[in-house]
């Protein structure tokens, strides 16, 4: 009966430090990469807004020498401002699960305009296709480097479950947790100090796989050298990635100290009480 | 108090090695059951993953005695400038052709040879101000001259013809003579997609 108590102490013992590695891991995620406002200061604090700006007029000007238009045409038709509320949309779209468009109706009357302008204030009919096959390139290009991906209907609808579903299972690991310390003290009630040995292991166990896997994460990849997409969000992702790696190597560390602290204070304890039992056996007058 | 210690001692040492027990358990057991996910993922990622010096390491294009060229250019990088007096161009030149390359200056056609190879040599260029719209200027014994990291090669200019874009058979891909055949969109200052194509056609002098 006693070994069978002890293997299941240790059972739960194992089941609260998954819980408690799940808890860990399942906050830095949700305080990082699936938090909006984390992810706009990252954008802010990178100057993202106005590295797209840039990118999308490089790219317009893939479409100005072709089109035989001169490059003045482009001149103001995008500004930061709309950089940023179009990138803010579509973050929200990713975040929230929807699919509001990137508006480039400004785009295209200005575009229209500045061509008239430059063709003297007339447009030959014979022009009249070209033009419009230009404009519709340009805003389909900035919608492309506001948005970098043609699977962003795929994308938000995925971010939006793991979002939903991260909370499910974040309150559902709350509650095994719990139900795992209840039981240990159950399991331990005539010698209550022992709990502190179990939550000792259970916290050493969680600290050592977090500090194995930023270990094993960074020997395999080399995070400063990811390049997706563009610079821009390849910086981003860089930043948000070693965060994210720094997060699990401090919470590791914590969690390991707390538990060698817990399995020292349990030592200690257990100790005196066998030095106390020691003492009561060679003096039983006391 | 020497008891006290080692006794603190002994079992905090069992309850790690019980703690290292576990923590092996549960590696083991992720391993066992998501071993090859984890490890398809992290070459995943590792693919999107370039070595930071990597850029740094390119290596320059040479060319050898017998006129073999060396550690070919990078696709879409910059390996040689383009000089024509004449028209005041004098623009990078990038091994080639998409429409990324184009807007930075001249492409070289992937299916060309490279100058000092002797054979075809195909670049083109957008007929805008910047890049190639002032090329009805030009005239036979014109010099053109293109500068790589390997040479300098000058050519002579001794045909020009207008072409339609499908006649391909107008830029003959040969070896025997080293040409270089430049190419622009015709009408000049044409506004939309143009389907004809202005070539120069230049023969090595040096």
């Amino acid at each position: 009966m006693k070994v069978v108590k002890t293997i299941l102490r240790y059972i739960i013992t194992t089941i609260l430090a998954l819980s408690i590695l799940m808890l860990v891991l399942i906050n830095i995620f949700s305080s990082t990469i699936f938090n909006e406002n984390y992810i706009l200061s990252e954008l802010e604090e990178e100057d993202y807004y106005s590295k797209i700006y840039d990118m999308a007029e490089d790219n317009f000007e893939k479409y100005i020498n072709q089109s035989g238009l001169d490059e003045s045409v482009l001149e103001g038709i995008i500004t930061k401002e709309k950089v940023e509320k179009d990138s803010k949309i579509i973050l929200d779209n990713i975040f929230n699960g929807t699919n509001e468009e990137v508006d480039t109706k400004e785009i295209e009357d200005k575009l229209n305009d500045n061509i008239k302008e430059s063709l003297g204030g007339s447009i030959a009919s014979s022009q009249q296709s070209a033009i419009n096959t230009f404009v519709s390139t340009t805003c389909e290009e900035y919608k492309d480097t506001i948005s970098h991906t043609n699977y962003e209907e795929r994308i938000n609808t995925y971010y939006n479950k793991i979002i939903n579903y991260i909370d499910i299972v974040n309150k559902t690991l709350l509650i095994v947790t719990g139900v795992a310390i209840v039981l240990l003290i159950l399991l331990n009630l005539r010698r209550i100090y022992r709990i502190t040995a179990y939550l000792g292991v259970g916290l050493t166990v969680s600290g050592l796989i977090c500090i194995i896997i930023d270990k094993f994460i960074a020997s395999k990849v080399n995070i400063q050298g990811i390049t997706i997409l563009n610079d821009a969000i390849s910086v981003v992702l860089r930043n948000i990635l070693t965060d994210v790696m720094n997060k699990i190597m401090s919470y590791g560390c914590i969690l390991l100290a707390a538990g060698i602290i817990l399995i020292i204070v349990f030592a200690l304890i257990k100790s005196l009480r066998k030095i106390k039992r020691e003492k009561d056996q060679y003096n039983p007058e006391n | 108090m020497h008891k006290l210690v080692g006794n603190t001692i002994k079992a905090t040492i069992i309850q790690l090695i019980v703690a290292l027990f576990i923590t092996a358990l549960i590696l083991l057991s992720v391993y066992l059951l998501f071993g090859a996910k984890i490890e398809g993922t992290i070459s995943l990622i590792s693919k999107v993953s370039m070595d930071v010096d990597s850029e740094a390491k390119q290596v320059e294009t040479v060319m050898t005695e017998d006129n073999k060229i060396k550690n070919y250019p990078e696709y879409g990088t910059k390996y040689a400038t383009i000089e024509i007096p004449k028209i005041d161009v004098n623009l990078p030149v990038y091994y080639g052709d998409t429409l990324e390359v184009l807007k930075d200056g001249v492409g070289h056609s992937s299916g060309s040879y490279f100058p000092g190879e002797g054979g075809s040599i195909i670049y083109m260029g957008h007929n805008s101000a910047k890049v190639f719209r002032r090329f009805s200027e030009l005239q036979i014994g014109n010099e053109i001259k293109v500068t790589t990291s390997y040479g300098e090669f000058n050519y002579k200019i001794y045909d020009m013809q207008l072409i339609k874009e499908t006649e391909i058979d107008k830029l003959p891909i040969q070896k025997d003579k080293e040409i270089l055949m430049v190419y622009t969109c015709y009408p000049f200052n044409n506004i939309g997609y143009a389907t004809q194509r202005y070539v120069v056609y230049a023969e090595l002098e040096s």
